[in-house]
């Protein structure tokens, strides 16, 4: 969130190492805590990790591997917020043709 | 023994009907905890950190409506409060704070864990703090707290020095000049506005082609009357990120959210409307409403301090909006469906299209919001949905179809990062047989969601509240 605000309000690149954040296995750490925890990183897994946790017998922590680079505009970008955000990409950041190809899928969608 | 100060705090909360309080111990409230090893009926859930009690004080307050209750130790106890104070006070909801301080003798002295509370909570508990400096206060500092903290849905703090906690009650103040004698009977009034004010609210609706309605938090109690007047008035209505759960986006002519977070069906009811019916909301991004001057505006609120704040009410109504808007449905004449109203439910067909576009997009790894879209279409009507500050906002205000019946929190003024772990600890403590859900992102998992669920674990295990059997879903993205 706060790289998108910085991308599209203060159109600048991501700096990277204020905003990367560590990695880390949570859903190892709900098992260290005697709690149940599921990893999903494909599309298929969403709909049955939810039905696990839905019918689990103890607290779940369901850790979704997500692609940070999926472009979130406001609802009506406004020119300023469209034009800060483009040319925080064009300023080098670091996640540029990952957005990009976001981007043109999402126009698509 | 007798009855301590400390003893007589938790008498006094009782009859203030308080079930449990937040907090985490420390030798500044030593006679505060040795009290509550006494008490029955009061349970005492302790969180990691002060934040993270104060979050689940202020996440009661914001699910139940009822007073959320914490306590922390003198000096960095206190200070730890804060951000979860501030979270309740912005969104204008009860939280009553209980500090410890140190020994009365040795305020001033530079004294170990010493700091002036009543300073630093003087903005967030503005409208209440004081320092139990004599047992004979404890009764009306009490009753006050609560008594404001209700009345002006605010934060307001007690601070008992350490050797008044333990020093024996005065439950009668005597009767001279200057003793203090309060009570605890409270009703919430029903507050409803001048009924020529509600003619005139009712002239400019009636006249209007294209009305758009938003509704906040202030509405919770008012979702009947606000369909009834989405439906006369042939309009549409769009949800502040606090209200989204007060109607079902299953209706065809709800725009869902509205803002930086919101949709696009929000987005053009607002640009083209021509009057505006606001209702219990303070939603702050003013370009997501009219221009200035395109609509006529009537606004009802509780808070006569939030009238014409955002937009310049033609007809401004203090006023509970159930109350208000009973008086005021007799008034309006209903609208024939039109152009207006067939614009909204198409744009807002369009917008669900688009939604589920994008939370099916392929994206390299998982996309982001199909999380939120499944989750939405498997979760009942029971469900306890918190939310953090962060991307998961973002996709839960856009992704997430709210159900009637849901219940929400979320930092909506303050728009902190680390509460909704606490949040949904509260829940469970509230409606222990309804299902939380946690949306959190890694930022503020890490940031303190993580210890969060250390006290989901423990509260489990310990077995001081209940066990597991109801679920408890923490869902990190």
């Amino acid at each position: 969130m706060v790289t998108w605000e910085l991308r599209a309000l203060g159109g600048s690149p991501k700096v990277t190492e204020t905003q990367d954040l560590p990695d880390l296995d949570y859903a190892a750490y709900a098992r260290m805590l005697g709690l149940k925890g599921l990893t999903v990183s494909s599309a298929a897994e969403v709909a049955p990790a939810w039905q696990q946790a839905f019918s689990a017998d103890r607290p779940v922590i369901i850790d979704f591997k997500v692609d940070p680079n999926v472009v979130a505009l406001p609802p009506h970008a406004t020119f300023e917020q469209t034009k800060n955000f483009f040319m925080a990409l064009a300023r080098g950041d670091v996640d540029r043709k990952a957005i990009i190809a976001n981007f043109v899928a999402e126009l698509r969608a | 023994m007798a009855e301590t100060v400390a003893d007589f705090l938790f008498g006094r909360l009782k009859e203030w009907g308080v079930q449990r309080i937040f907090g985490y111990p420390g030798d500044g409230i030593n006679g505060i905890v040795s009290a509550l090893g006494r008490i029955e009926d009061i349970a005492f859930i302790q969180g990691r950190h002060e934040e993270e009690a104060a979050f689940m004080a202020s996440g009661h307050a914001k699910l139940t409506g009822d007073v959320g209750v914490c306590l922390a130790t003198s000096g960095p106890g206190a200070i730890h409060l804060l951000n979860g104070l501030y979270d309740a006070k912005l969104d204008r909801k009860p939280v009553v704070a209980i500090v410890g301080q140190q020994a009365r003798a040795s305020l001033g002295g530079h004294f170990q864990q010493e700091i002036d509370i009543s300073a630093l909570f003087k903005d967030v508990a503005g409208d209440f703090v004081q320092v139990c400096t004599a047992p004979a206060q404890a009764r009306h500092l009490i009753d006050r707290a609560f008594r404001i903290a209700k009345s002006q849905r605010t934060v307001t703090a007690i601070i008992f020095p350490n050797d008044v906690q333990e020093a024996d009650a005065v439950t009668d103040p005597g009767h001279t000049h200057g003793t203090i004698h309060t009570g605890t009977d409270f009703n919430e009034p029903i507050i409803i506005p001048h009924a020529e004010d509600l003619r005139r609210a009712a002239d400019i609706l009636n006249a209007a082609e294209r009305v758009a309605i938003l509704i906040g938090a202030g509405a919770w109690s008012a979702s009947d009357q606000v369909l009834v007047a989405t439906e006369k008035l042939q309009a549409g209505f769009a949800k502040a990120l606090l209200a989204k759960a007060v109607l079902s986006d299953e209706l065809p002519y709800s725009t869902g959210q509205i803002g930086l977070l919101g949709t696009t069906a929000s987005y053009k009811m607002m640009r083209d409307c021509d009057a505006l019916l606001m209702i219990g909301s303070t939603f702050p991004y003013s370009e997501y409403l009219p221009k200035e001057g395109q609509a006529k505006a009537v606004q009802i609120d509780i808070d006569p301090t939030v009238l014409s704040l955002r937009y310049p009410s033609d007809v401004a109504l203090q006023g509970d909006a159930a109350a208000t808007l009973d008086r005021l449905l007799p008034l309006l004449t209903a609208k024939k469906r039109g152009d207006w109203r067939e614009t909204i439910e198409k744009n807002v067909c369009e917008m669900w299209r688009e939604e589920e576009g994008k939370a099916q997009m392929t994206a390299e790894g998982l996309n982001p919001e199909l999380p939120f879209w499944e989750f939405s279409k498997l979760c009942g009507e029971d469900a306890v949905i918190t939310v953090d500050t962060g991307m998961s906002t973002t996709f839960y205000a856009r992704a997430v179809k709210a159900k009637r019946g849901m219940n929400t929190a979320i930092s909506g003024t303050l728009a902190t990062m680390g509460p909704a772990v606490a949040y949904a600890l509260a829940a469970k403590f509230a409606f222990p047989d309804r299902p939380a859900f946690a949306f959190v992102g890694d930022g503020a998992m890490q940031m303190l969601g993580m210890n969060g669920v250390i006290t989901v674990a423990n509260t489990g295990r310990n077995g001081v509240t209940r066990d597991w059997s109801s679920l408890f879903s923490t869902t990190a993205i």
